[in-house]
């Protein structure tokens, strides 16, 4: 026969045992009594809970330190090759003053080679400053009408490549932040047009909200993606060694790093031939980041 | 392996679990009454397994129904390489919704080298595990 005071102080423990969870301290333990106890198996579960959350939260500080750490080398060493590569590139251009007029065929297809290289390192040197720099961890979050902000986005393309938006649903205002989502849909949408093959590029977007998220949709009348290939969109560089001198692989990288970055997912659903949908998430509440540096403190 | 007089071993208790072998092929564990198994007596109880089996792979049926819990680091050693030298194959069987509860832990936080899975009786466990004889 259990106390009240007694079921008053176990229910107080499980209380704050929640409470802790939820503030992100999971080293807590609860005292576990008689298996007859009804409460025992509420006490034993949130103490699995609790160890395993302590140990995957461990394991993911450890792994945002190795991934920043990474990203930063990046970081430096793209850095400081884009001076070296500048400098040859400036050199390439004499020699091709020099050599104007050269009837040597050889000279002048080592000469083009040369820049095409260059000009391919230049942009794979600009694709990792530009990724490793995408990080809104510092940025505040603000409310965006998000059919203004794609009105903008699709603006920007109406002189070379025009781009029909299409609203399937009622597009809401959300909070994030504006230079993440503008380069989230701005990303997407370059990518629906770069690749376009319709003589009309369509972007049809669509929204869905539950309890704690927007679902956004964004779809194109583009070729779609070749099957197998969707599992490997969002890798870095992913597109770097294609035929196209005017993509390199980065802009699908950043969109994925901001979504997750701002607690959402990302995915995309394309049937070859018949375009391209992402589909992605942002939570209602806005951007809850946790900085590192409290949850090392914890430990 | 043979006891001190020469018979054959067909069952050891440890701190935590009775475990014998069947004629039938199968192991069969229970989990003592209020146990609390750790990463240690999972060591011990594999170790059973591994006489009784004479280094072989078998069967097991684990009645968890008693138990009081068990900790990370001795679900995760239950789960790995080592245990799955020994299991072809687990049934777990669960009745207290304790029991249920650290099945379920098991089955959705550790993932197995062998085909595991949770029964509510004996007789259902027994007939799944019997496909792997």
């Amino acid at each position: 026969m259990i106390s009240e005071e007694t079921l008053e102080g176990k229910h107080n423990a499980l209380v704050e045992m929640i409470a802790s969870m939820a503030s992100l301290n999971f080293n807590r333990r609860l005292q576990i009594g008689e298996v007859s106890d009804p409460l025992c198996a509420v006490a034993v579960g949130l103490n699995m809970l609790s160890e395993e959350l302590e140990v995957n939260m461990v394991k993911r500080t450890l792994l945002e330190e190795v991934n920043k750490n990474l990203e930063q080398f990046a970081y430096t060493v793209a850095h400081d090759i884009r001076s070296p590569l500048n400098t040859t590139l400036g050199l390439i251009t004499v020699l091709e003053a020099q050599l104007e007029g050269t009837q040597d065929e050889t000279v002048k297809e080592c000469l083009a080679m040369l820049r095409k290289t260059n000009e391919r390192s230049v942009k794979l040197v600009a694709g990792i400053l530009e990724y490793s720099k995408t990080n809104f961890h510092s940025l505040e979050p603000e409310d965006i009408d998000v059919a203004a902000l794609l009105h903008d986005v699709t603006e920007l393309h109406q002189v070379d490549n025009p781009v029909k938006l299409v609203t399937e649903t009622e597009i809401p205002h959300v909070r994030f932040n504006r230079t993440a989502l503008r380069q989230i849909f701005g990303n997407i949408i370059d990518n629906a047009v770069k690749h376009n093959d319709k003589p009309e590029c369509v972007i049809t977007v669509s929204c869905r909200a539950d309890e704690q998220c927007y679902e956004f949709s964004v779809k194109d009348n583009g070729p779609g993606i070749e099957p197998g290939r969707t599992g490997h969109i969002f890798r870095l560089f992913e597109n770097f060694r294609n035929e196209r001198e005017d993509s390199y692989g980065i802009g699908l990288s950043i969109v994925k790093k901001l979504v997750t970055q701002g607690n959402g997912s990302i995915r995309v659903e394309s049937e070859y031939g018949n375009g391209t949908a992402f589909i992605f998430t942002i939570p209602r509440e806005g951007i809850k980041v946790i900085p590192t540096s409290i949850l090392f403190s914890e430990y | 392996m043979l006891d001190s007089i020469g018979r054959e071993i067909k069952e050891i208790t440890t701190r935590t679990e009775r475990i014998k072998i069947e004629d039938s092929g199968i192991i069969d564990c229970v989990v003592l009454d209020n146990a609390v198994v750790s990463l240690e007596d999972a060591r011990e109880n594999i170790e059973a397994v591994r006489i009784l089996s004479q280094g072989g792979s078998r069967p097991v049926l684990v009645d968890i129904t008693r138990s009081r819990g068990i900790s990370r680091d001795a679900r995760a050693y239950l789960a790995g390489d080592e245990t799955a030298r020994y299991q072809s194959a687990c049934a777990l069987v669960v009745g207290s919704p304790l029991s249920q509860l650290i099945g379920n832990f098991f089955l959705g936080f550790n993932r197995t080298k062998f085909p595991i899975k949770l029964f509510h009786g004996q007789d259902e466990a027994r007939e799944w595990l019997h496909t792997f004889l």
